[in-house]
């Protein structure tokens, strides 16, 4: 018999609401899934047990008397600690905040609660979503389940490890650069950015403006489904479309990204090509498309990105930079001698970005990128961590704002998740996962999980 | 950079304290700046407008 904690989001929702699971029983092995595996990975900065398991006895109760809100209900969902959770610090993962107590939950936190799901505990992050992996911080940084010797992507690593590991099936992260969809892709799951402002930020601390989104990271493309329709605020149903493939749906493959733009690894250019195969077999029809190139992407989100964050932490960097891990306080200091001039060019340039992923929606229903151009590297490898973190496709829709989701593609020589990345058009999220589903259940990748218990 | 404009620049930020404290690190921000600048696509077209938009989307 499956244990609880194997089970994904869905899966246990059924068990719950036909009385199959009682909350309870999911929690606790949950929590013993964490006792015994987290002390490896360092994905939790705090439990909230005590609540989690108060809450989970209530939601038996009220199943029992009246049934299931929703799917939700009775579910553990992980919170990555930029995110308001009522009653207890979020601190950010850095000294700056070690004593911030959050007041209230944030919106996004708010509607799950009130969708039944309890909270086993916040999640480790990189510093303020930009800074990491850190040593040098309050609390060690995540690692990765496929391999503890590798990093779990960020900054949103808590996150994703966690949910790899089946600690819980479906956490809260953050995506201002690719924070969602960069843990997902190198810890083997599903992340998801939503449209731009479709997700409430309020009581996320923010990273920068225009670009943050907020995401759900789960194990299969149906539990991204259902998170989003409790975090969007149930405008609508998001799993409706799940079932029907990809046959029919016209894909832009956008090749250049990875292979001149920012050649990626060999492996996971063969896992893209590869996947595109699988998607044309199903009945999806394959174009190339070209984009401009990433480079352009790269340098305006950097712009945009380092400018709103620079404004965020002003006081803070000219104050007490001290409290700050050396890599981050090294990624905003930039933001600072940014001219303003130069924040116009890239919101300026931003404009003929989003006209060019337009057109290209115009001809074609969805995108196919790479995600990540490399397999997750060594944690303690800080040159390559470096290099490696900006070799990625995703910024692309955080300046856009369309919507985003990468799934597993396969896996490395080394034992490391290779990933992929699809895009639709803005506000067609039941679509977008539609198209991931179909991949997913025409590969095998959703069912392996990583080797925590060889 | 020569030390006088790097004070001006530093001065101007508001980071005399932190570049007393991190001398390199404020040093490598200025550096990365002027990297930045040379790969930021720039627009001589006047009426290109910025995104987030300034003014309401045209229907």
């Amino acid at each position: 018999m499956t244990a609880p904690h194997q089970l994904t989001l869905a899966e246990a929702g059924a068990r719950i609401a036909d009385g199959r699971l009682s909350p309870v029983e999911l929690l606790e092995d949950c929590l013993a899934r964490i006792a015994a595996v987290d002390p490896r990975l360092n994905a939790f900065v705090r439990l909230t047990e005590d609540e989690a398991r108060a809450d989970a006895r209530a939601a038996e109760a009220e199943i029992r008397r009246s049934g299931p809100r929703s799917p939700l209900h009775g579910i553990p969902v992980g919170i990555k600690d930029i995110i308001d959770l009522a009653g207890h610090p979020t601190t950010c993962h850095s000294r700056q905040l070690l004593d911030h107590r959050a007041e209230g939950d944030a919106q996004v936190v708010a509607l799950l609660r009130a969708a039944g799901a309890v909270f086993p505990g916040k999640l480790s992050t990189h510093e303020f979503a930009i800074g990491g992996p850190a040593f040098d911080l309050p609390f060690p940084p995540a690692r990765n389940p496929w391999n503890p010797a590798h990093h779990p992507g960020g900054s949103s690593s808590g996150s994703g490890a966690a949910v790899a590991a089946r600690m819980m099936p479906a956490a809260l992260g953050t995506d201002t650069g690719g924070s969602v969809r960069h843990p997902a892709s190198h810890c083997g799951i599903v992340g998801l950015k939503p449209t731009y402002g479709l997700v409430s930020r309020e009581g996320v601390f923010p990273l920068a403006f225009s670009l943050d989104h907020v995401g759900p990271l789960t194990r299969t493309v149906r539990d991204a489904a259902l998170m989003l329709n409790v975090m969007s605020g149930g405008r609508e149903d998001y799993a409706r479309d799940l079932g029907k493939g990809v046959k029919g749906l016209r894909i832009g493959f956008v090749r250049h990204f990875h292979e001149t733009d920012m050649p990626a690894d060999p492996e996971m250019t063969a896992a893209l090509e590869t996947a595109a195969k699988v998607l044309e077999a199903e009945g999806a029809t394959l174009h190339n498309v070209t984009l401009p190139p990433l480079s352009e992407f790269a340098a305006v989100n950097r712009t945009v990105l380092q400018s709103e964050a620079a404004a965020v932490h002003e006081e803070w960097l000219r104050t007490r930079p001290e409290l700050y891990a050396g890599v981050t306080r090294r990624r905003l200091l930039p933001g600072l001698f940014i001219p303003a001039v130069d924040l116009m060019h890239a919101a300026r340039h931003r404009t003929r970005l989003i006209a060019a992923v337009e057109a290209a929606f115009a001809k074609v229903d969805l995108l196919l990128t790479a995600s990540s151009m490399d397999p997750a590297c060594r944690i303690d490898d800080t040159e390559t961590v470096e290099r490696t973190y900006p070799r990625q496709a995703r910024t692309p829709f955080n300046l856009t704002g369309h919507p985003a989701v990468t799934v597993m593609a396969g896996l490395s020589s080394g034992g490391l998740p290779l990933s992929l990345q699809l895009a639709s058009p803005s506000g067609t999220e039941a679509l977008l996962l539609r198209a991931a589903e179909g991949y997913e259940r025409a590969t095998p990748w959703k069912d392996k999980a990583p080797p925590l218990d060889d | 950079m020569d030390d006088a404009t790097l004070a001006a620049l530093i001065r101007a930020a508001g980071l005399e304290e932190t570049a007393r404290q991190f001398p390199d690190d404020v040093r490598d921000a200025l550096a990365t700046v002027a990297r930045q600048r040379a790969n930021l696509p720039r627009s001589s077209d006047p009426t290109l407008e910025p995104t987030p938009a300034y003014q309401a989307p045209r229907r």
